[in-house]
């Protein structure tokens, strides 16, 4: 009666893992850890500049590398600003630019894309920097919720 | 006079219509000629929950938009940056037109209209799995809409509500 119920154990441990390991195939760690290197790539426009001055004035628990070996994590990413033209000028009475801006983090060891984030700025008020700064700002986010 | 008027006119009717036999006949012509070349096909294959993505690069850095759609909409995929690790690829082309000064002096608008397409391509097998194209106009937010227009299909393939 042991046996059976050992065997049984058994059998459904077995099927408990089998089944874990199907399911687990898309929840893989997206935790970018407090104190990781950071490598970040550059972007047009210099808005990697922009990003390291952002991640500098929130705060974020990152450590910024200039060499791509030694870095746990790389951010890619992309940035076009929309300068306002006469016409916005003179018809909307508005000096601002447009941002947009998009970026990638992306773990070096597992190559899986850990975080990403985009943005869309009419009318910013201070340019690239909003931009960058709103992405600082939900990596922070992220990073805090460690999921 | 007049049967020299009428030769005219039949000589033209007979040139006319012989022209018009000429173009229904050129398709006919047109036999179909046995591709050896692996053609890509469109598929009713599945996207699974779970798949590991690459995101070619897209014209104006459209990729990294998809990769945040696909972050925001919590599709239930593995975006990953080499191409060796992927399940699937998705690759496409992507368009901004910007206002102009006619837009913003008439319609009092700065939006841009946006346009993409994306495929989703099984790289084992070679077969598109999913299509989608966008066109936004006057787009709220540009690229982050059309990119997160991308991502909630993606979700809606996998969840087989894509049709």
């Amino acid at each position: 009666m042991k046996r059976t119920t050992a065997f049984a154990l058994g059998i459904a441990l077995i099927v408990l893992i089998g089944f874990s390991s199907a399911t687990g195939r898309g929840t893989t760690s997206k935790v970018i850890p407090p104190n990781s290197k950071v490598f970040i790539a550059p972007m047009p426009d210099g808005f990697d500049e922009y990003l390291r001055a952002a991640i500098k004035d929130k705060k974020l628990p990152l450590q910024v590398v200039e060499d791509k070996d030694r870095a746990d994590f790389q951010i890619t990413g992309q940035s076009e600003t929309q300068k306002a033209s006469t016409a916005k000028k003179v018809i909307m009475w508005d000096w601002r630019s447009n941002e947009q801006a998009s970026i990638r983090v992306s773990n070096l060891q597992t190559g899986e894309v850990a975080f990403a984030y985009s943005v869309n700025k009419v009318s910013s008020a201070h340019g690239k920097k909003s931009s960058a700064e709103a992405c600082a700002k939900h990596l922070k986010e992220k990073m805090e919720s460690k999921r | 006079m007049f049967p020299r008027k009428i030769c005219f006119l039949l000589l033209l009717c007979w040139i006319s219509i012989g022209a018009a036999f000429a173009q229904e006949a050129k398709p006919s012509s047109l036999t179909p000629t046995p591709t050896t070349a692996k053609t890509p096909v469109i598929t009713e294959e599945s996207l699974p929950s779970g798949a590991r993505i690459f995101i070619a690069p897209i014209s104006n850095g459209f990729e990294t938009y998809v990769a945040a759609g696909l972050e925001k909409k919590k599709v239930p995929v593995v975006v990953v940056i080499d191409r060796d690790k992927a399940d699937y690829e998705l690759s496409g082309v992507s368009d901004t037109d910007k206002a102009g000064w006619v837009k913003m002096l008439f319609l009092g608008s700065q939006q841009t209209n946006e346009a993409a397409s994306i495929k989703a391509v099984n790289i084992k097998t070679g077969n598109v799995v999913f299509v989608y194209s966008v066109n936004k106009t006057n787009s709220v937010r540009g690229k982050q809409s059309a990119g997160e227009a991308v991502a909630k299909h993606i979700n809606e393939k996998i969840e087989n509500r894509y049709r």
